[in-house]
């Protein structure tokens, strides 16, 4: 019974609204509380058993001005402001209440930018303005119905800033339903603290408000006042934002909208002149009138906000939405690889791209089955591999139903921020991987107990040879996902100098188990070419009637299935150069790392003295993401320590076996440079009669600027030789460790995977540190 | 009351009043020796007064500290108090 009892006292369920409670039903208990919290030892602290005091730490403090909200002053005018007032109608201001609502609507548009561009809070930005607050309350409450929410009599303030406010809201909805798709996230994408106004339950349909729009733009015609264009251009810009979904609701490919908000933007930038707009019409306030788990924070300056950061989104958003000018799976994959590559693309841009890509109706880009999207990725696979393993495919659907969401995932992470990219190769190289261990035991079950029964006419060796190639692909795609996550590392600085020789020789180790996975999708290709040449023979030698199935079986083969591995072996030509390019690159960076040992300025053990930390410890923690990954094995610790010994110069002859290093060096950056050059001209001769097939024809501006930083750090790491014999000279000296230091150094306009080892001066406070 | 201990108050709802113009409701998650408070789903409702009338403004806060030196006073319901003292002097009685 007392366990009942505690059971019902415990913390309570969040409530919905502030209880009203009668004083005569409430006892004070204030002074029972001081008096019993006396007993307690100075430290002591009662607290809920499910209640973490790390989370009090988030905790709002009642009246510290810098935690609570409720403190925040505000200004008489901000207290009076009320949004049924046109402002600057009085007789004498007449005038002013076009430039007060031009001068609303564009701090309000400006606004956005500092929202979306800028990653500011929603309460600092567009929450800020009074009517989008007024508007947003009342649309809060499910019985709202009149969407004319503005009353004060004045047609500009009535029909065209109503119209704004309002496009500008549905615009906030559709960012709210792209974070709630999953595809970016809360905070390090977008904030979306809508203080308890995000329900949107009485916001209207998308042609509603175009129609309100609409008659906002058509108010101002009927004024004969020329100041009404510029604010026509504000009205003009909002209904482009009010377009946006069409993208991901209709999978709109129009551009014309965009090329409107470019236009527009570009216009509103030429306006110098500055309107301000009625005093406390923008505000702190709502921070302190509405629901607020946040500190108080003061709202965001626009003034210098340029709108040329609608340009950004409208270009970004273009280029997501040529994908759909894709002719092949390559150059969707091609897409997704570099359109978000080298530099982030905007938040919405981002958003969109995976669900305008991978739709509800369970099709990519609405003309590819999932089914064949997935095994057209499977290079080695003819294109009609469906229906010839209809049993296998009964048998391994589960696993191929793994491989599609964790390609969906690739392609979903292909348009992550900078940071998110790289958590999630993380996370896939962990299916990649169980996926291909599946996929091998089955193919040996089938292998030894030889228990599919091929009913329509295969043999076993086609069945376990599709096998293969599915888990051959999903090798391949194991092994690129780790080693872009290792990479990614140095783009994003968090790697210490004495990691990098770890880093770059386990990259070295990886891309050549690739070399090798991609040799034996394309020999396995090969010999599936060489098998529809063998058709031909076999044609002459069978009889009338074997021919006839045979003649049709060939011909398909030679129009459909010819032509797709020939363009299939191009791009793996491709992708074997980029990995080799990445190979050597990591090599050059391996030497170089070898080289300054040799000089002692660096070492890749950990250089401070901690009786917590060992090299062990660190290695296992910097390669935990690998430690489950069965093949390739994970090398142990002693196998770095000993390869990089294998590269270091060692005296005598010191100056001699450095230049030979050098010149090795050399030769593998001008052997690097050329396949560097080979893509590039591939790229950008548009390259399906090229023994190269990139499939970068819809990024090709990316892709070229991505080889072409990648043929900048072949140069970099080229002076770098130069930079460590001038810097350091011929010989090793004790002396030189005291003097010289290493520093991982991004060159601009190169690849942020391959930093430098750049030698700097070890000043005193270096060394201090 | 004299039973009970500041530890059977946790997870009660507090009624407390800040000022005359403030006044936050929430769950007690935590209270140390100084009697300073952690309140959870906290809501808040403040006064504003003109000539005429006032006017009433509620808001949710959420995790809330309130420092012992800010309160007016802490009420909990006579029904909430009156379940404690009876359910600690049941359990009394069954050590006993």
């Amino acid at each position: 019974m007392v366990q009942e009892k505690l059971s019902s006292l415990t913390l309570q369920e969040p409530k919905d609204k502030y209880n009203e409670v009668d004083d005569s039903e409430l006892i004070e208990v204030k002074d029972i509380f001081i008096q019993l919290a006396n007993k307690l030892q100075t430290k002591t602290i009662i607290k809920d058993p499910n209640f973490d005091l790390f989370e009090g730490t988030h905790s709002l403090e009642v009246n510290n001005p810098k935690l609570d909200s409720s403190l925040i002053k505000l200004t008489t005018e901000e207290y009076k402001f009320d949004c049924n007032i046109a402002y600057g109608s009085t007789e004498e201001t007449q005038n002013d209440a076009l430039n007060y609502v031009t001068a609303i609507t564009e701090r309000l548009l400006r606004l956005v930018l500092c929202w979306l561009n800028n990653y500011q809070t929603l309460p600092t930005t567009i929450l800020s303005c009074r009517y989008v607050e007024n508007f947003l309350v009342k649309c809060s409450n499910e019985t709202f119905n009149d969407i004319h929410v503005l009353k004060t009599n004045n047609v500009i303030y009535d029909k065209v800033l109503n119209s704004c406010v309002i496009g500008i809201c549905y615009f906030a909805k559709f960012a709210q339903d792209l974070l709630k798709s999953g595809v970016i996230f809360e905070e390090e994408d977008m904030n979306f603290n809508i203080m308890g106004l995000g329900s949107f339950v009485g916001l209207p349909d998308q042609q509603i408000i175009l129609q309100l729009l609409e008659n906002g733009l058509t108010t101002l015609k009927e004024i004969k006042d020329g100041r009404t264009e510029r604010l026509a251009k504000s009205i003009e810009l909002t209904k482009c934002f009010v377009h946006m979904e069409d993208h991901v609701v209709h999978f709109s490919t129009d551009n014309q909208y965009l090329d409107e908000m470019i236009e527009i933007a570009k216009y509103l930038d030429t306006i110098s002149t500055k309107l301000e707009p009625p005093m406390g019409s923008f505000s702190m306030g709502i921070q302190k009138r509405l629901a607020n788990q946040f500190p108080p924070k003061h709202l965001v300056d626009p003034d210098n906000v340029q709108f040329s950061g609608f340009v950004t989104l409208a270009e970004h958003v273009k280029i997501v939405i040529k994908v759909a000018k894709s002719e092949n799976f390559i150059e969707i994959l091609q897409f997704a690889t570099y359109f978000n590559k080298l530099h982030q693309r905007h938040v919405i841009a981002r958003a969109i791209f995976p669900l305008f890509l991978m739709r509800e109706d369970r099709t990519v880009l609405g003309k590819y089955s999932l089914d064949g999207f997935l095994k057209s990725h499977v290079l080695d696979l003819p294109k009609n591999a469906t229906e010839q393993n209809g049993d296998v495919d009964t048998l391994i659907q589960p696993i191929l139903q793994e491989c599609l969401s964790v390609l969906f995932e690739w392609y979903q992470n292909s348009s992550q921020n900078t940071c998110r990219y790289r958590q999630g190769y993380n996370r896939q190289l962990l299916v990649w991987d169980s996926v291909q261990a599946q996929l091998e035991n089955m193919h040996s079950q089938l292998l030894s107990n030889l228990q599919l029964q091929v009913t329509n006419g295969q043999d076993n060796s086609q069945s376990l040879d599709y096998i293969m190639s599915i888990g051959a692909w999903a090798y391949s795609m194991k092994i690129t996902s780790m080693i872009e996550f290792s990479l990614k590392g140095f783009d994003l600085e968090i790697y210490k100098p004495f990691e990098s020789y770890s880093l770059f020789w386990y990259s070295h180790y990886l891309c050549k188990h690739l070399t090798n996975a991609l040799l034996l999708i394309i020999s396995h290709i090969q010999k599936k070419k060489d098998s529809i040449s063998a058709m031909n023979k076999k044609l002459k030698i069978e009889s009338w009637e074997e021919k006839g199935k045979l003649r049709t079986q060939y011909h398909n083969a030679l129009d459909i299935d010819l032509p797709q591995f020939e363009m299939n072996i191009a791009f793996l030509n491709y992708l074997s150069k980029r990995n080799k390019i990445n190979e050597s690159l990591c090599l050059v960076e391996i030497i170089h790392f070898a080289i300054l040992k040799s000089y002692g300025i660096i070492d890749e053990k950990f250089p401070a003295k901690s009786k917590f930390v060992d090299d062990t410890l660190l290695h296992n923690l910097r390669f935990k993401p690998f430690s489950s990954i069965g093949s390739p094995p994970l090398p142990e610790i002693e196998m770095f320590q000993k390869s990089i010994n294998s590269f270091m110069i060692k005296a005598p002859d010191f100056k001699r076996k450095l230049n030979e290093l050098f010149k090795y060096v050399n030769k593998e950056l001008s052997s690097t440079t050329e396949m560097i050059e080979e893509i590039l001209t591939s790229i950008q001769n548009g390259d399906l009669k090229a023994p190269l097939y990139t499939g970068t024809r819809l990024v090709e501006e990316e892709a070229v600027e991505y080889f072409t930083y990648l043929k900048a750090s072949v140069k970099n790491l080229e002076n770098n030789s130069n930079d460590i014999v001038n810097k350091l000279g011929d010989t090793p000296s004790e002396e030189l460790k005291s003097k010289f230091k290493v520093e991982l150094e991004h060159m601009p306009g190169s690849s942020r995977y391959f930093p430098i080892l750049c030698v700097k001066p070890n000043t005193p406070r270096n060394k201090k540190q | 009351m004299e039973h009970l201990k500041l530890g059977d108050f946790i997870g009660c709802t507090l009624y407390i009043t800040l000022s005359k113009e403030r006044f936050i409701q929430g769950t007690l998650v935590a209270v140390d020796s100084q009697a300073n408070l952690l309140l959870d789903y906290v809501w808040e409702r403040t006064i504003t007064k003109d000539i005429t009338n006032a006017k009433y403004n509620d808001r949710l806060m959420g995790l809330v500290s309130v420092p012992s030196d800010t309160i007016m006073s802490i009420k909990i319901t006579k029904t909430k108090v009156n379940k404690l003292v009876t359910l600690k002097n049941e359990m009394l009685s069954s050590i006993v």
